[in-house]
This record gives structure tokens, sequence and C-alpha cells, in this order.
């Protein structure tokens, strides 16, 4: 976590061809939720629908995050593309497991498998 | 007719050995209502027999068969009598130890047996549940099963302090050894003796009332008598008490001695009566509302409750409804759950829990407007942490929320935050109103007899 982002999230992209990974750290939440909101935006916009959300580095997620995630999924899945996470920590992955997303969205370990899942 | 003795001379009601006791009572009860039960099949055997024109029959025969019925009565009047003696056994002697709760207790007798109860359980020494209860029926059967309802609470409560999961353990319990057709409804409480704060289920029995100073607030919760469905949906509701706080809770047999159409009719009555002498003591209270009205086939008790101690400390946090402002009441409340050594997953659940409700509250109780507030108030101690998150809207229903994990709710992008709170703190219950939710989580060591 990067000084003065207590609260809030970083968000680095990286593209793979045809695939967004983003590389978030901080706290996937209210706080802070618009950066992540314009980020996605942007995504949908270029027209990428192949998502990764790489979660290694993120300590929490509320259902802000889980919300916007979803938005994404939504848009992804009527464009032929996906919305994957990798990496979360066990609290984190724990919340998509409450809330049954791990059933749309695919959990992977790392950033290799998640790239060549079918 | 005369009162009831308070209590019988029983010094063992909150030692362990009750239960086994309890189990026994229930045997034996249980055996002597089978042969009473043999005797009745009999009787109505003969009544069967009996032809349906009375004139073909010779005074004779008639005289044995009146001679037979006296007979049968007096067996059950007999039952009768062992009914009552269960039934006094079984009248709890209140702990005194309960320290800050002082209890009213009176039953009337009726002139048939009823299956009516209360009890107190001491669940730790901060928690406390109650119960008060009517079986359907009378006599005997009655009980009989008051005695197996009063061993389901006591043996359901003495690992759990979840009023609703009390409940439908009881109703387990009951499903597996009611008599056909018996039934019972009941109101379990839970309180917190140190925050104040009660947990509680109405299996439709009638409305107990918290009465504060001229208010009187009835205790109605979903769902449906004890022992008659699988799934009989019973629905919990929790409640911040004050000091003084009176509670009072019946059993219908005391609605008899109110005028009025049916049960509702009598219960505003009885209300009324509440707000009107509100300022009697609790045993007063409790004395005249038994002793109202003439002689009653039913059974009637009442179980007064007065809280005598002072609400545990909270503090308490107001902010304006931005988001970012959140992090005063995370600042204040989470390092203290580190300190305590709550544990991550336990902070965790708590910080979410936070965010949901805070958020719910600014967004859809508080429409955003930051000139409206947000008050957030919680109580820390070794044991749990208590949070609650008020907003200045109109409230909500909670059971109007839909379930976000049904499969055709999935793909939305919002609606989880009330089911993650749920899913990650203990105790979740909401006000009158529907705009102040408060929640409790336990401290790992003590989640165990929590959940």
């Amino acid at each position: 976590m990067r000084e003065g982002q207590t609260f809030g999230i970083t968000i680095e992209r990286e593209i793979v061809d045809d695939v967004v990974v983003l590389h978030l750290s901080g706290q996937v939440r209210e706080m802070g939720a618009d950066a992540l909101r314009e980020e996605l935006d942007q995504v949908l916009e270029k027209g990428y629908f192949k998502l990764i959300f790489d979660l290694g580095d993120v300590s929490f997620i509320s259902s802000t995050g889980l919300g916007q995630m979803m938005r994404v999924f939504r848009a992804a899945k009527g464009n032929d593309g996906y919305v994957r996470v990798v990496n979360p920590q066990p609290l984190v992955e724990e919340v998509f497991r409450f809330t049954k997303l791990h059933t749309l969205i695919g959990i992977y370990p790392n950033l290799e498998e998640a790239l060549q899942a079918e | 007719m005369a009162q009831e003795p308070l209590e019988a001379p029983r010094d063992d009601a909150f030692l362990p050995g009750e239960i086994e006791a309890l189990k026994r009572q229930v045997d034996e009860l249980s055996n002597q209502l089978r042969r009473a039960e043999k005797r009745i099949q009999a009787l109505g055997g003969q009544l069967d027999e009996a032809p349906a024109a009375p004139t073909s029959k010779s005074d004779l025969e008639l005289k044995v068969l009146a001679g037979q019925l006296e007979r049968q009565a007096m067996l059950l009047e007999r039952d009768e009598q062992v009914a009552r003696e269960l039934q006094k056994n079984l009248t709890p002697v209140l702990d005194e130890e309960l320290e800050g709760v002082k209890f009213a207790i009176e039953t009337r007798s009726g002139t048939r047996v009823g299956g009516d109860f209360y009890d107190v359980i001491n669940l730790s020494d901060k928690f406390a549940a109650f119960v008060i209860a009517d079986v359907s029926g009378h006599g005997l059967p009655a009980a009989v099963i008051m005695a197996t309802g009063r061993l389901a609470f006591r043996t359901a409560a003495a690992n759990e302090l979840n009023a609703r999961k009390i409940m439908d353990q009881v109703n387990k319990a009951m499903l597996r050894s009611t008599l056909a057709g018996h039934y019972l409804t009941a109101f379990l409480g839970v309180l917190d003796t140190e925050l104040l704060t009660l947990q509680y289920v109405n299996a439709s029995h009638c409305s107990p009332f918290v009465v504060r100073d001229s208010e009187v607030i009835p205790l109605d919760t979903k769902g449906l008598f004890v022992g008659m469905f699988e799934d009989p949906h019973y629905e919990q509701k929790g409640m911040q008490l004050e000091q003084h706080d009176r509670l009072f809770l019946y059993t219908d047999g005391l609605l008899q001695g109110f005028k009025g159409e049916d049960r509702l009719a009598c219960q505003a009555k009885l209300a009324e009566c509440l707000r009107e002498y509100g300022l009697l003591s609790i045993e007063e209270l409790v004395h005249n509302l038994v002793g109202l009205g003439p002689d009653h086939e039913d059974d009637a008790a009442a179980l007064g409750i007065e809280l005598l101690l002072e609400k545990a400390q909270r503090k308490t946090i107001t902010i304006p409804s931005l988001p970012r402002e959140l992090t005063h009441a995370e600042d204040a409340i989470l390092p203290v759950l580190e300190n305590k050594g709550y544990g991550e997953r336990a902070i965790f659940g708590v910080k979410l829990a936070l965010e949901e409700a805070a958020i719910n509250a600014i967004k859809h109780g508080n429409q955003l407007d930051d000139t409206k507030k947000v008050t957030i108030a919680f109580a820390i101690d070794e044991d749990r942490v208590l949070i609650s998150v008020a907003d200045e809207g109109e409230g909500f229903n909670p059971g109007d929320v839909p379930d976000p994990t049904d499969e055709d709710r999935l793909l939305a992008a919002s609606g989880r935050g009330l089911a993650l709170i749920r899913a990650y703190m203990d105790e979740v219950s909401f006000n009158e109103v529907g705009n102040e939710i408060t929640m409790i989580k336990y401290a790992p060591w003590a989640a165990a007899t929590h959940s």
C-alpha cells in the first residue's frame, strides 16, 4: 500500500494482447470508488472486454467494489469477453464466495493461469 | 380464585442437574399421560357401544353407564390434579443473582389446568433469556407438553445465545415430541445485561410490551407457533432497552380480564392499561393485571421485568453524509479491536459491516444529503463489539430486501450490503422505523457459544 493511500486504491493497467490486466492495490471500496469507475469506463470505451483484476495487493473489498466488477462483467458477457480475478487474499476471496460471485467470476491463483484459461 | 403462591420451593432452578430432573419428570408424566389416554379411549369405546336411542335400554344399564362415566370423570379429575401439581413444580424460582434486573411474577389458576409456563435462564454472566409460553389445550396433555417445552428451551439455551436459533431448536424438539395436534405459542427474549440490548422472537404469542414512561411498545415478530411446522419462519428483532424500562409478558388467559372482540382488541386495551398505570411498580402492575376480572376457565400468568441497570457506556460519532467521513468511525473502532486481539478475520468483518451499514445510511437513508447526519454508536469489550448506525431517513423494511445471491440477482451492481452484514456479523437487528441497524460481532474466543 502506498503512502497516503490508506483508504484509497491504486490502479496500474497492463495490456496483454486483447486482455486488460488491472493491478489493484489498497482497498476496493466506496472511498476511492470513483477512480476505479473511471478506469473501467475507459477500458470499456476502448473496446476491451477481457478483464483480469489482480487483487494480490488488495487488503479489503466491499460491495461497492463487487458492484463495479459486476458492471463490467455484464458488459463483457455481452461482448464475448470475461472478468477474472487473480490471487485474492483469503479474506477478500471469502467476500466473493459469500456473495456467490465466484460462480460467475473465475478466481485464479496467478496471472498465467487466468490468461490461459478457456 | 385464590392466587397461587408465586413459586414452589425449588432450590435447583439454575443448577446443571435440573435438566436431568426435568427429563425424569417428563418421562414420568408421559407415562401417566399414556395411561390416561388409554382410559379415555376405553371410555370413548363404551360411549360408541352405547346405543343412539337410550329408550331401548333399561334404566339399570343406563345407571351402570353413568357410574362408569363418573369413575372416568374422577380419574380425569385426578389427572387434572397431577397436571396442577406438575405446573407448580415446574414454576421456576427466579435467580436473585441476576443483578440489576427485577422480576415480578404472578399466576392465576383457572378452572382447568392450562399449559402456561415461563422461565428465566442465565445464559452467561452477561446474558439472560426469558421465556413465556402457552400450550394449546388443557389438563394433563397440556402439562406434559409444558414440561417438554420448558426442557426444550433450557436445552437449546444451554449453548446458544441467538434467540432465533434457540426458537428453531425448540420447534424441532417439539415437532419430534409433541402429541399430535398440540402446539405452543411462545415468546423468547435474550437480554444483554450490559449493553441492554434485547433480541427477541415471538412465535405467535400475544404481544409482550415494553413500558417506557408513557410509551408502550409491542414486541412482535413473524413466525408460526411452536411444534407444528418444519419451517415456521421465525424472525428475530432487536431493541435497545434503557434503564428503568419494564417488560410485561403474559399468557392469553390474562386477556380474558379485558372486554374486546378479539385478541388484538384485548391487547390494545391491555396496552392502554399499561400506559395509564405505567407509574406503578412492576410488582403492582403484574399483581393488578393478573387479578383483573372474575374467575376464568384459563390459567393466566404474567412476568414483569424491570431494568435497574445502567447501559454500559457507548461512544457516539456523528458524521455528515459523506463516505470519506467514515474513516473517523473506523479509526475509533478498529484499533481497539486490534488491541484486544480480535484478530484479522473478525476485524475485516467488522470493517466490512461498518462500511456497508454506513454507506447504506448515507446513500439510501440520507439520500446523499450531506446536511443530514449519520450517527455511529459503539461499545467494545473483551467479548464483543456492538455497533449501531442510524440515519435521518424514513427507514426501510429489511424483510423487503431480496437475497442478492439468488440466481437472477447475481448480476446486479448493487444490493449486497445487507447480505454481507448478515454474513459477517453475529447479531443484526433494526429499530421499528428501520433507520437504525444494530450489529454485534463476538470475539473469536466468544464466538463458539454464539454461532
